[in-house]
């Protein structure tokens, strides 16, 4: 017992202090703030750091890029959202992906929401782990048919701009461009200014991809290529080139879209601002390029060796070169016994001679050389025109003028009003001012002969160059009589062979010994079991059709 | 098969030997023909035919020694071959001479066209307005590059052509064969003598030897078109002697300054639509004028601008043309277009059958011009 007290310690009670000098109160007090201080140094050097590694990791945007996206789907959101500032109808849509978030950008009434809902939302949600793969997830998940991975901004916000749908998913920089473009447009319908009586009943509308689909359908040829580019530095238009690979002239592609490349323009919005930024001669009255609403004139072009233009939001197409040759064919030329169509060429050349000329011919033989008509005629007029007052010239002019205003209020009008308007046209101009004495009836005989002259051109731009020059050619007619005319004959002739189409003279290949072979498809119209050679003047590498022998 | 023909403008500067034809017909066919007639038969007779046939083979042979000077120096032009060939001065000098002869010939053509439409369509319109608007619009058209002048050479020569054609066919009601009579002269001098004359006619073939180099392609057949453009231009000028013989006779020619147009005016077509038919022929007259015109000027505007080391043809037009002005409007008188027509036939006389011969001999005796790469 009395080891046992013995060997019991002997418990002492003393001031922790006192035991553990170390850890007195003070001093930890003292360490405690040491602490304190140096956590917030540490914090403060953290910060520093975390914004130096936050610099190292940005990366700059590429010149003429707006940014860069990031791995963090929230910092992407926030720069998305600053493009596309009081955009109304883009629309995010936020979702989970394998415990993800993820977004879905897309432009509300240009996308396929339907599509969208089931070949994207659907198995992405339903997923359980994502893939770190994005091209790996897009082929096993995915059912779209058409989709890429999109990693460059300008790229992607064009894409969401033209009706794609982006979707985005956190710890990813790249994102899925899906196109599941649908909006509201015209469908095929038939031709409006080009009509034809035995010719296809299709025409081109305001879709690029509706336009293109046409030419396919008419050839199987896997030769015809289609290239296409985007013009307008902010409308980014879509520009199909078609052509014939192994046909078409050489260089002549190459020229095409050096010179689409090189336009400079806010934006397109109808293909005739493409013609005028690639045409040589952009103040002359005559269109340079043929352009056309029919499909089958578009491919027929292509296999004689020449450029299609398709241009998006234009239902009119355009061909180079052009001629005036190939401005005067129609598609019911070809669609008409051979006879009549050369019956009816040569009247169309007759027809764009007239729209020009014979106004001035009135004016130079009445007014100079009446003696080159019958006499009984010539009688005639001098007793209409004794009952006018005004010079012939001064009454041409008029009677020009009147013509040219209700044409121009015909175009304008609806066409419930423009009939109407027509009918007070034509009262005016055939009987009224005749009445009223100040034109003599053979002058509307005239002048009437001469509009409907201009209106049988296939190519109504045509036309209005025509009409253009009526009046200048009228002036020399009244200057210079019929040497006049044919100062003014020879001016237009002398300006349409130096208007260079790509290399061809416009009117030089009508009469040019070197392709008067052509003039079986352009003064005349042969069958077609003898046109077995594409017109040389469009310098085709391949002039023998194949299959005509 | 690949198009190796000039089918369109990418090659500016040249032309194929088809084109050359049609342009060296177009430059012949010009103003002359109107009073041709008048210009052979006091000499010649109604055996004027016949001068007019050896008038071009005549000239045939001229063309055909300037082709086979052009072809020792095929990618040269005389302006600089000839100063190599002759010296400086001498080669300068039978450039002037190309140069007179066809500033000449632009004076007398301006003069004698404007006189003719002043004549028959505007008889209270000075001679100066006919000129003026005419050398403008030839100015217009020599200010384009080569390629557009061969073709509007070419549709305006084709459609003109046709026309006159047309027109001149007519005549034929009027056509009386006796007036032929007789197939023989006893002045067979005239008729050699008058053959000299009719270089007014084919004058202007001169222009093988400028525009030589620019014709692409093989020259093989270039001869034979030569020789079609000749045969071409004489078939048309004999249809016209012989017509205006048929239908006026060789003394009523004698008297006459435009005999061509008052053969036209004479034919009556009772009952049509057309009656004066000698406005119609004018009318188609006028292109070929402008043809002939243009591509004189332009050959001029060419010639000056190399001689001068201009890159440009250009700005040679424009100073030619008040200088064609000022030489039509100096011609004037009946006289003095006779004078200046025979300076202008011997000058071409001297050039085609004396200098350029001359040359040629020298050049092939001296055959130094000939360098393996020119060949």
């Amino acid at each position: 017992m009395d080891k046992t007290k013995k060997n019991k310690p002997k418990l002492t009670i003393a001031k922790l202090s006192a035991i553990m000098p170390a850890d007195e109160l003070d001093k930890v007090k003292t360490r405690l703030t040491s602490l304190r201080q140096l956590i917030q140094n540490s914090a403060e050097l953290g910060e520093d750091l975390s914004g130096i590694v936050a610099d190292l990791r940005a990366v700059p945007a590429p010149s003429g890029e707006m940014f860069v996206f990031t791995p963090q789907l929230s910092q992407n959101v926030i720069l998305l959202e600053t493009v596309f500032r009081d955009c109304s109808d883009v629309k995010f849509r936020f979702f989970k992906t394998g415990g993800r978030q993820a977004l879905l950008v897309s432009l509300d009434g240009m996308t396929d929401a339907t599509a969208l809902e089931l070949n994207i939302l659907k198995p992405l949600m339903t997923v359980t782990t994502v893939n770190s793969d994005l091209k790996k997830m897009m082929e096993e998940k995915l059912t779209v048919a058409a989709l890429n991975i999109e990693v460059n901004a300008n790229s992607a916000i064009e894409a969401v701009m033209s009706g794609n749908a982006l979707v985005m998913i956190d710890g990813m920089p790249e994102m899925l461009a899906i196109d599941a473009t649908k909006h509201v447009k015209r469908s095929v319908s038939t031709p409006v200014l080009e009509e034809s009586l035995r010719g296809p009943q299709d025409a081109f509308n305001e879709t690029l991809a509706d336009n293109i689909v046409l030419l396919r359908r008419r050839s199987k040829d896997p030769n015809i290529k289609i290239r296409i580019l985007d013009v307008g530095e902010r409308s980014k238009t879509a520009i199909a080139l078609i052509y014939l690979a192994n046909l078409v002239k050489p260089g002549l592609m190459e020229e095409v879209e050096r010179r689409l490349n090189s336009i400079s323009t806010d934006s397109v919005f109808v293909s005739k601002t493409v013609e005028e930024a690639i045409v040589e001669h952009p103040w002359t009255p005559f269109p340079q390029l043929e352009s056309t609403e029919r499909p089958e004139k578009v491919m027929a072009a292509i296999y004689e060796g020449r450029v299609g233009i398709l241009v998006d939001n234009t239902p009119a197409s355009v061909i180079i070169p052009c001629t005036y040759a190939s401005i005067m064919q129609a598609v019911d030329d070809y669609t008409i016994p051979a006879s009549v169509a050369c019956l009816v060429r040569i009247s169309r050349h007759v027809a764009a001679f007239m729209a020009i000329y014979l106004p001035a011919l009135y004016i130079a033989i009445v007014s100079y050389h009446p003696g080159m008509l019958p006499t009984g005629l010539a009688i005639s007029i001098a007793e209409l025109r004794a009952r006018t007052p005004f010079p012939s010239f001064l009454e041409a002019l008029l009677m020009e003028v009147l013509l040219e205003l209700f044409q121009e209020a015909i175009t304008r009008l609806p066409k419930k009003v423009s009939s109407a308007a027509s009918m007070v046209g034509a009262f005016v101009i055939g009987t009224t001012v005749v009445q009223a004495g100040l034109v003599n009836p053979f002058l509307v005989v005239v002048i009437a002969t001469t509009a409907i002259s201009s209106y049988v051109m296939p190519l109504y731009s045509f036309g209005l160059g025509l009409r253009a020059l009526r009046v200048p050619i009228l002036l020399l007619a009244a200057t210079l009589g019929l040497y006049g005319v044919m100062l003014g004959l020879l001016i237009v002739t002398v300006h349409l062979c130096s208007l260079k189409n790509f290399g061809e003279s416009y009117l030089g290949g009508m009469l040019d010994i070197d392709t008067l072979a052509d003039m079986k498809d352009t003064v005349f119209r042969v069958p077609q079991k003898f046109m077995k050679a594409r017109p040389i003047e469009f310098g085709a590498q391949d002039q023998e059709r194949a299959g005509d022998s | 098969m690949t198009v190796s023909i000039m089918a369109n403008l990418e090659v500016k500067d040249k032309m194929s030997v088809l084109q050359f034809g049609v342009v060296m017909a177009a430059i012949m066919l010009g103003a002359q023909f109107i009073g041709l007639p008048t210009q052979l038969v006091p000499q010649a007779g109604q055996l004027a035919w016949v001068s007019v046939i050896l008038g071009g083979g005549l000239f045939f042979c001229a063309t055909w020694v300037m082709l086979k000077l052009a072809a020792l120096y095929p990618n040269s032009d005389p302006i600089e071959y000839l100063p190599r060939l002759l010296g400086k001065w001498l080669g300068v000098g039978a450039i002037c001479v190309l140069v007179l002869l066809f500033l000449g010939v632009t004076w007398v053509t301006q003069n004698q066209f404007s006189r003719v439409l002043v004549f028959f369509m505007f008889d209270r319109t000075p001679t100066d307005v006919i000129i003026m608007s005419m050398l403008a619009v030839v100015a217009y058209c020599a200010l384009q590059d080569l390629g557009t002048i061969v073709r509007v050479a070419q549709f305006t020569f084709f459609v003109s052509v046709a026309m006159i054609g047309a027109i001149w066919s007519v005549a034929i009601f009027n056509f009386q064969p006796e007036n032929l009579l007789p197939f023989w002269t006893n002045k067979p001098i005239g008729v050699l003598q008058a053959t000299l004359n009719t270089w007014g006619t084919y004058g202007g073939y001169e222009i093988v030897l400028l525009l030589f180099p620019v014709i692409s392609q093989k020259r093989n057949n270039l001869v034979k078109v030569v020789g079609i453009g000749f045969i071409f231009i004489t078939l048309i000028s004999v249809i016209i002697v012989v017509v205006t013989v048929g239908v006026l006779t060789v003394e009523t020619i004698k008297n006459e300054s435009y005999p061509t147009l008052v053969v036209v005016r004479s034919v009556e077509l009772p009952g049509t639509f057309i009656e004066r038919l000698e406005n119609y022929f004018l009318i188609a007259w006028i292109p070929l004028i402008f043809n002939s015109q243009a591509l004189f000027v332009y050959m001029l505007a060419q010639i000056m601008s190399r001689l001068w080391g201009f890159a440009d043809h250009r700005p040679w037009v424009l100073a030619l043309v008040p200088l064609i002005y000022t030489g039509a409007t100096l011609v004037d008188g009946l006289e003095l277009m006779v004078l200046a027509g025979k300076v202008l036939t011997l000058l071409g006389l001297v050039f085609s059958l004396g200098i350029i011969p001359l040359v040629y001999l020298y050049a092939k005796w001296k055959n130094q011009g000939v360098t393996a790469g020119e060949r």
